[in-house]
């Protein structure tokens, strides 16, 4: 199973490498990758040794902050893009206040606030396409299967995560296996993404929405 | 997902409200994404139609337009052709070379024959050139126009035509006065060609700064919905020349059957310009 979800984290990775030429201008997909890169380290050092739950807590921060990010770049009006900027501020600040002060069943705060902040700007970018002039269909667009991997991997784990503290381990495994088939899920719809970028430009040789 | 579960089995102490909170997240999203995808091809698919219809439109009133120009050409052409070419054609066989070797008394018969058929074809050139452009509408305004028009028309015998400006006070623009003179012009041919009324009257007002024109009359006329039928027909030439003309002004046309439902009526409505020529004295 893990070498299985290994695979499937190192995929947008190798898709960005097969279509390198064709997606090195976009700078998000290189994002992706990055952070792909970076789940795939961050997984790999949990497996061979105890990592303090403070830096797991710190990953989870920095992965709404990328969402955040990947979103802003997404969204094409200015007001929203200003929501997004100023509400990810606040939001961090507020995780790490409750990360270091508090310091109690920090997971099921983050876990909570983020899904939260995350689908509430992914239904901004779903109702900025539908209401937008562009004749494109939605789906056919990277940034919407990014997103769709995004939101399907918060909603679907926000259950895992309030439920971690105050869990035996037996059934950490449990919760942690429902966590490995989420991502799975979230790596495949990124592979999607490449793979319409990839495609996209060579068929249209223009700009790859 | 329920393979998995399998896997690791239902025997361990994870609550349901864990399991079941899971799945309805994961169905909410599915819903959520699917919802957008259906409804935004529903909204292309829509527009798309919308454009289509728009375009077919557009096509049909371009077409009327390029049919009525060169209905137009073609009578300008045949009243030319067929009453100017003869006069001038009988003007000079009197004034031929031949001429000079008359005696004096049919020289001047002749000269004076000529002269009334030269008289005759600038009257007719006249008419031609005042057909294209009424002269008193030009020189006097909207009003004036109309009142000749349907003077002319009361003078005939065949209808009873009445008109009244409540609010002019100030012309319109030119180009808009000819515009809405024209509109008229085909309301009152159709009405005399299709109506069988006995009279027509005209009114003018303005409101919140919109100019209106209504047209009674008590013969045959038609619907809002017949007018729209029509015009998505190939038929009524004139009606979809009236919308082209109105769609310049940014104006709307409704047919109606009055209340009483013994009169129909024909609403003009136009948005007055800011900057309307003013009536001065000269006029």
């Amino acid at each position: 199973m893990f070498v299985f979800y290994l695979l499937f984290q190192f995929s947008p990775i190798a898709l960005y490498l097969v279509f390198y030429k064709k997606l090195k201008k976009i700078s998000l997909l290189k994002g992706i990758c990055f952070y792909a890169a970076i789940t795939l380290i961050a997984d790999f050092l949990l497996r061979v040794r105890n990592i303090s739950a403070l830096i797991i807590s710190f990953f989870a921060i920095a992965e709404f902050l990328f969402f955040s990010y990947f979103l802003f770049h997404c969204l094409e009006i200015k007001k929203n893009r200003t929501f997004i900027v100023l509400t990810s501020t606040l939001i961090c600040f507020i995780e790490i206040f409750l990360l270091i002060k508090i310091k109690a069943n920090f997971d099921f705060w983050v876990a909570l606030i983020n899904t939260f902040i995350i689908v509430s700007y992914s239904i901004l970018y779903f109702y900025e396409q539908v209401n937008s002039t562009q004749e494109t269909l939605i789906y056919e667009s990277y940034k919407f299967w990014v997103v769709a991997g995004c939101i399907i991997y918060l909603s679907g784990t926000l259950f895992v995560f309030l439920y971690t503290s105050g869990t035996k381990d037996k059934d950490l495994n449990f919760l942690w296996g429902i966590n490995v088939a989420f991502e799975m899920i979230k790596y495949i719809l990124f592979s999607i993404a490449f793979i319409i970028a990839g495609n996209y430009k060579t068929k249209y040789k223009t700009r790859v929405y | 997902m329920i393979f998995f579960l399998q896997i690791h089995g239902l025997d361990s102490n994870v609550p349901k409200v864990m399991f079941f909170g899971t799945i309805a997240m994961l169905v909410l999203t599915i819903a959520l994404i699917l919802f957008i995808i259906f409804h935004q091809r529903k909204v292309i698919r829509f527009q798309n139609r919308l454009q289509q219809m728009e375009f077919d439109q557009q096509k049909l009133l371009l077409n009327a337009s390029i049919r009525l120009q060169e209905e137009e050409r073609q009578r300008l052409a045949a009243d030319l052709h067929d009453d100017a070419g003869p006069l001038l054609a009988t003007a000079r066989l009197y004034l031929n070379e031949n001429l000079v070797n008359l005696d004096k008394a049919t020289q001047l018969q002749s000269i004076y024959s000529a002269k009334q058929i030269i008289d005759d074809t600038i009257q007719l050139i006249r008419n031609i050139s005042h057909s294209l452009m009424p002269p008193t509408l030009k020189n006097f305004g909207l009003e004036s126009a109309v009142n000749d028009l349907f003077q002319k028309i009361s003078g005939s015998g065949s209808m009873n035509a009445s008109c009244r400006f409540h609010d002019y006070r100030e012309r319109l623009q030119p180009e808009t006065e000819l515009i809405i003179f024209r509109v008229i012009q085909e309301l009152v041919n159709n009405i005399l060609k299709h109506s069988n009324a006995s009279f027509i009257h005209l009114t003018q007002n303005t409101n919140n700064n919109k100019f209106f024109i209504r047209l009674h009359h008590d013969g045959r006329g038609l619907t809002q919905a017949d007018f729209e039928k029509l015009n998505k027909s190939t038929v009524g030439l004139g009606l979809k020349n009236i919308q082209s003309r109105l769609r310049v002004l940014h104006g709307k046309i409704f047919f109606e059957k009055d209340i009483s439902q013994t009169y129909y009526k024909a609403t003009i409505e136009i948005q007055r310009e800011k900057e309307i020529a003013p009536v001065t004295e000269s006029d």
